[in-house]
């Protein structure tokens, strides 16, 4: 039952910004899903896409596009996950903590550069779909965690970083077509 | 053992679903249409959708394949992921409640119903993934779960990824057709005796999920005794005084906190692989 919570604002009127926020950032999440899953190019997909047009332009409007990267640059947080009873780390993970994803491309796909980043390590795993898709420019991308599999949509990168890390980094596979069934 | 096993693998739910309006023509004095059903708790709810479908194809106001990416179900206000197994959502959802388990005596006098609804719109919910290739979208879910447990499992996801094709159709055909002995079989290929790590998720109402492997075995020892309990996963997420007011819940039954991680996950983990395990807080 995984879900999204805005942080903490200082007023109502940020407040209510953040949650919009939030809100297109779940509609792209889900949609990124949907392709994740060789959801594409079909009607629902198109629907899907006019959707995200539509909350990119709200983005606009309110001028927070731009800050949807923060979760993956080394300043400021987005997103962050909602107050929680559970102890937020196993071993050595703090909440808001940054990981490192180390990209590695399959076939002819283009190569991220750098090849590593640090990304929140509270952020559930499509953003780093989104994320992919918008330094590359592709409209599709798959992702396999050390060539093997993809994980759960609902996964939160800092669990996987946890259980599948190699020499502190998580290896996330990327290619523009599926690659492992 | 096997036994458990068994009973695990044959456990179904009781589930009455009311069909959202939209999806349906009116009926007479505006009654909603239910249907009632009974589904595997090891199994996902997507899997019986277009049968459900199938059942109400009279009263749809379009055709099944128009409207079956469009559906999704809830209970309580909470969306039901299709991505989870049935019983886990169940335990997720009525966990809470105090009447959960019931007295023994109204255990044998009368049937549990669980209540949901099937939505249908456009504007599909958050964190519902879009089910547009059928059964092929979620057996590559599945398989994909499987690797990942695999991964967990034996330090590499090979075992699931050389399986023969023939082997791999029959694996998801088990599921399907409800087949334990040609599930075991396969399984059996997949898990060794003694695993390295046990594939564990801790679903919590209204939290995200949390991967949890038990690091507990030696796999270079094959007579390790696996220590690693309920109690010790808890004590690395929840404040030790917390820890007597939380109920643990594995499929439907609610587990003490003494208990061996591995022997729970021999017995009752799922049929994608992991051991789903459901926290309660307790608030009484």
């Amino acid at each position: 039952m995984s879900r999204l919570i805005t942080s903490e604002s200082d007023t109502d009127n940020d407040s209510s910004r953040s949650t919009t926020l939030s809100e297109s950032s779940q509609h792209d999440l889900t949609r990124d899903v949907g392709t994740y899953y060789g959801v594409v190019g079909n009607e629902p997909s198109i629907t899907m896409e006019r959707k995200l047009e539509h909350y990119t332009r709200k983005l606009s409007e309110v001028g927070l596009e731009d800050k949807e990267d923060s979760s993956i640059s080394s300043d400021s947080e987005l997103l962050v996950p909602s107050q929680t009873k559970m102890k937020e780390s196993i071993e050595d993970i703090q909440p808001q903590e940054k990981v490192q994803i180390k990209f590695i491309p399959i076939g002819s796909i283009a190569t991220m550069v750098p090849t590593v980043f640090k990304i929140s390590s509270n952020q559930p795993f499509p953003m780093i779909l989104s994320f992919l898709k918008k330094k590359l420019k592709i409209q599709d991308v798959y992702c396999y965690i050390n060539n093997s599999f993809a994980p759960n949509p609902q996964q939160v990168i800092g669990d996987l970083w946890q259980q599948f890390k190699i020499n502190d980094e998580l290896i996330v596979s990327y290619c523009g077509t599926v690659a492992f069934g | 053992m096997d036994q458990v096993r068994r009973k695990v693998w044959n456990g179904a739910l009781n589930i009455q679903i009311e069909i959202d309006k939209s999806l349906i023509i009116a009926k007479p004095e505006d009654k909603s249409l239910l249907i009632n059903v009974r589904i595997p708790m090891d199994s996902y709810m997507s899997l019986y959708t277009d049968t459900i479908l199938n059942r109400i194809k009279h009263f749809l106001r379009r055709d099944i394949v128009e409207v079956i990416t469009y559906v999704w179900y809830e209970a309580n206000d909470h969306v039901l992921l299709w991505n989870l197994p049935v019983g886990t959502l169940y335990d997720i959802i009525k966990g809470c409640e105090k009447d959960y388990l019931g007295t023994e005596d109204e255990r044998d006098s009368y049937i549990k119903v669980w209540k949901i609804k099937m939505r249908y719109g456009a504007d599909l919910p958050a964190n519902h993934i879009p089910i547009i290739n059928g059964l092929k979208q979620i057996q590559a879910y599945w398989m994909h779960q499987w690797k990942q447990a695999s991964f967990l499992l034996n330090g590499s996801s090979k075992r699931v990824m050389s399986l023969h094709m023939n082997d791999t159709q029959l694996f998801w055909d088990s599921v399907i057709n409800r087949s334990l002995e040609l599930f075991e079989g396969i399984r059996s290929k997949i898990i060794d005796k003694v695993p390295r790590n046990i594939p564990i998720i801790i679903h919590e109402i209204e939290q995200p999920d949390r991967l949890y492997s038990s690091k507990d075995s030696n796999p270079d020892k094959a007579d390790t005794v696996m220590t690693n309990t309920i109690g010790n996963l808890l004590a690395e997420y929840y404040d030790a005084n917390s820890i007597c007011d939380i109920k643990v819940l594995c499929q439907g039954i609610v587990v003490p906190h003494d208990l061996s991680l591995s022997l729970l996950y021999s017995v009752m983990s799922s049929f994608d692989g992991f051991l789903h395990i459901v926290i309660i807080l307790r608030t009484d």
